[in-house]
């Protein structure tokens, strides 16, 4: 079977020859930061975090062309980044367990104090949407408009959303039941 | 009533504490920068092999067109279009008034399935998992089967909640009316589900802490693992109940595979393979991988030694026969992956390394060996004889062997969907001719071996919408 390239494709082949590969990666590379914040806040492995920002880069590169003129890049790709946890999260089991010891000394084991552990613990059990509010909110420190921007919903469905993983993880940790 | 600004920084503190000391090492910006690039760099050169195939095509088509002009024949490239018909009387009107309507939004009727997970249990009995999301990112779980290979799907009810955007499930079918879903239907939880009936009613089986980690069909018996993890520690175990139904058996696990302290605090890794009466468990964690061996349904179990993969290599391990076995690695936190495939004829006690790249990168650096030329890493292997054997990769196309992998090619299939992006998601034959092979966009089926695939429908998710103030509410 002949694979036959999209248009995508095709734009992809005409624009690299111009070198849009090295704007793309001047336009990206101030966002990489919090995009590694945020596929760590919602992977909390490090290893993934690194590979779902790796895909969501090469993502963003073939879907360069679906992006609004004249819309901002940066909640653009951090979307994108989002969706990319999403799907690795939903992976299955080979998947989620990474390499703990790759190439390149990508970290060592560490041992936190319980409380760290318990708040990581809480936030992998909230609901993806609650997670991503969280993560945008109080690890990237985004305002509300942005985390609305990135998360897909209104600033006012962002808030309470914040305002609901916030007691989620409060009650996490206190034990109590839901 | 708003998060007051107190509580605010307390939360905002304790995130970063807890977010802060799982960072990836630094310098991650240059490495996914540098990764990205050779993605790009490979895309655009097998894409530019194509276009320029394709070019030529498209000369001569503008040389049609201009000869086709100038006789007075149109081409008109349209696809999906309705002809008109000939026949059909034009009316005709007098001026046409203007109207000013104001454009309702049609909420729209269907979602595309997204599947997650499938399973055949004959070419034309399959069943499969996954969620529909709409644009909002709300999400809603399905289960599906078809009885024609895929080209049609009768959605089914699932009693159970599943998180739709937060889910590791697995389905795994032995016929149309006996499947098991299985896996995590959110984080920290656990299921095993089992339908008797076609899906009409299902059981849950208690399994407590642990989380299945893998699930096999062979003999008339459902095999499952479980595994542990280290917030809810378990003893993993080795379930089976007869694929019709019936008293579930449960066995303990050697220590061997029993989970070790993972600092990645992750689900770990279990794979159960079965041919004939051997059957073996791989704990395939990044720390301590172990392999054992069992000729008496799990009761007594022989440790063996696992291929030296490199470290913290991810491994998927299949087998066509009681004696011969293939076992895949790879690195995934590089691209590309450094990998390798060994083989056993002995039932996984003595391992030969047929094939491996990309050790360039390693230390100490390895020679290539045979040629597997694939960027991604293993998420499934399929062996289907001593010789052929399929695997699907993780951000590659799938990969097929002829030599018992020494040499692998790249399917028939189109690299746009395979390779291009985030790769296969599974693949698995029901017999040496009919298999299937799956990316979140759609199902390919192959009836001859792997030489040709056909690409099958999408799954389409029929919706209820409820109007609400903030727009739909979408159920199945």
């Amino acid at each position: 079977m002949t694979s036959v390239p999209s248009r995508e494709d095709a734009a992809d082949v005409m624009t690299a020859r111009d070198g849009d590969a090295d704007a793309f990666e001047a336009e990206l590379r101030p966002l990489l930061a919090d995009a590694v914040r945020l596929a760590t806040g919602m992977l909390l492995n490090p290893v993934d975090a690194e590979d779902a920002v790796q895909d969501a880069c090469f993502r963003a590169w073939r879907r360069r062309a679906n992006r609004h003129e004249g819309t901002d890049l940066r909640p653009w790709f951090l979307a994108i980044v989002a969706n990319q946890c999403r799907e690795a999260l939903r992976g299955r089991w080979w998947r989620i367990v990474r390499t703990a010891d790759p190439p390149g000394d990508m970290g060592a084991p560490r041992s936190d104090p319980s409380d760290v552990l318990d708040l990581r613990a809480a936030l992998a059990r909230l609901p993806y949407r609650r997670r991503l509010v969280i993560v945008l909110r109080y690890y990237l420190d985004l305002p509300f408009e942005d985390v609305a921007s990135a998360a897909g919903c209104s600033v006012d469905a962002a808030k309470a959303l914040a305002r609901r993983a916030t007691g989620d993880l409060q009650r996490a940790l206190s034990g109590d039941a839901e | 009533m708003p998060t007051p600004p107190g509580d605010e920084e307390r939360v905002r503190r304790r995130v970063h504490r807890a977010i802060d000391g799982v960072r990836p090492a630094a310098g991650v910006e240059d490495r996914v920068l540098r990764s990205t690039r050779g993605r790009i760099a490979q895309q655009t050169t097998r894409t530019t092999t194509l276009w320029r195939g394709l070019g030529g095509a498209l000369v001569a088509l503008g040389v049609v067109a201009v000869l086709g002009g100038a006789l007075g024949i149109t081409l008109e490239l349209r696809s999906h279009a309705t002809p008109a018909s000939a026949k059909t009387p034009v009316a005709s009107h007098g001026p046409t008034p203007a109207i000013t309507a104001t454009p309702v939004p049609t909420p729209p009727a269907f979602l595309e399935f997204t599947s997650t997970s499938y399973s055949f249990a004959t070419p034309a009995d399959g069943w499969t998992i996954g969620s529909a999301c709409d644009p909002q990112n709300q999400c809603i779980f399905g289960v599906f089967n078809t009885t024609d290979g895929g080209a049609t799907w009768s959605h089914l009810p699932y009693p159970y909640k599943v998180d739709a955007s937060n889910f590791s499930l697995e389905v795994t079918a032995a016929s149309s009316r006996d499947v098991w879903v299985w896996g995590s239907p959110t984080s920290g939880q656990s299921v095993l589900a089992v339908t008797h009936n076609g899906g009409q009613s299902w059981q849950q089986v208690p399994i407590g802490n642990a989380v299945v980690g893998d699930m096999v069909i062979a003999g008339g018996t459902a095999w499952a693992v479980t595994t542990c993890t280290t917030s809810a520690p378990c003893t993993a175990r080795l379930f089976s109940q007869p694929v019709t139904g019936g008293a579930w058996t449960n066995l303990a696990l050697p220590s061997a595979v029993q989970a070790p302290i993972d600092n990645n605090g992750d689900v770990l890794l279990s794979q159960v393979l079965r041919e004939g009466d051997r059957m073996w468990v791989l704990d395939a964690n990044q720390h301590r991988p172990a392999l054992v061996l069992s000729d008496d349904n799990g009761r007594t179990w022989a440790s063996l030694p696992a291929p030296p993969c490199v470290s913290g290599a991810t491994m998927v391990l299949a087998a066509s026969s009681p004696d011969h076995m293939m076992l895949a690695c790879a690195n995934e936190g590089g691209w590309p992956a450094p990998q390798e495939v060994w083989t056993s004829d002995d039932g996984g006690s003595h391992w030969t390394l047929r094939s491996r790249e990309y050790f360039a990168p390693i230390s100490p650096s390895d020679p290539d060996v045979g040629s597997i030329n694939s960027g991604g890493a293993p998420i499934r292997l399929v062996v289907l004889s001593n010789t052929t054997a399929w695997m699907a990769n993780d951000r590659e196309d799938d990969l097929v062997t002829h030599d018992d992998g020494v040499t692998w090619t790249h399917a028939s299939l189109p690299s746009v969907y395979f390779g291009n992006g985030g790769g296969a998601e599974g693949i698995g034959f029901t017999d040496a001719l009919h298999g299937w092979t799956f990316v979140p966009s759609g199902l390919w089926t192959t009836s001859n071996g792997g030489v040709t695939w056909h690409e099958q429908p999408t799954i389409t998710v029929p919706l209820a919408c409820a109007v609400t103030s903030s727009g739909c509410k979408y159920s199945l």
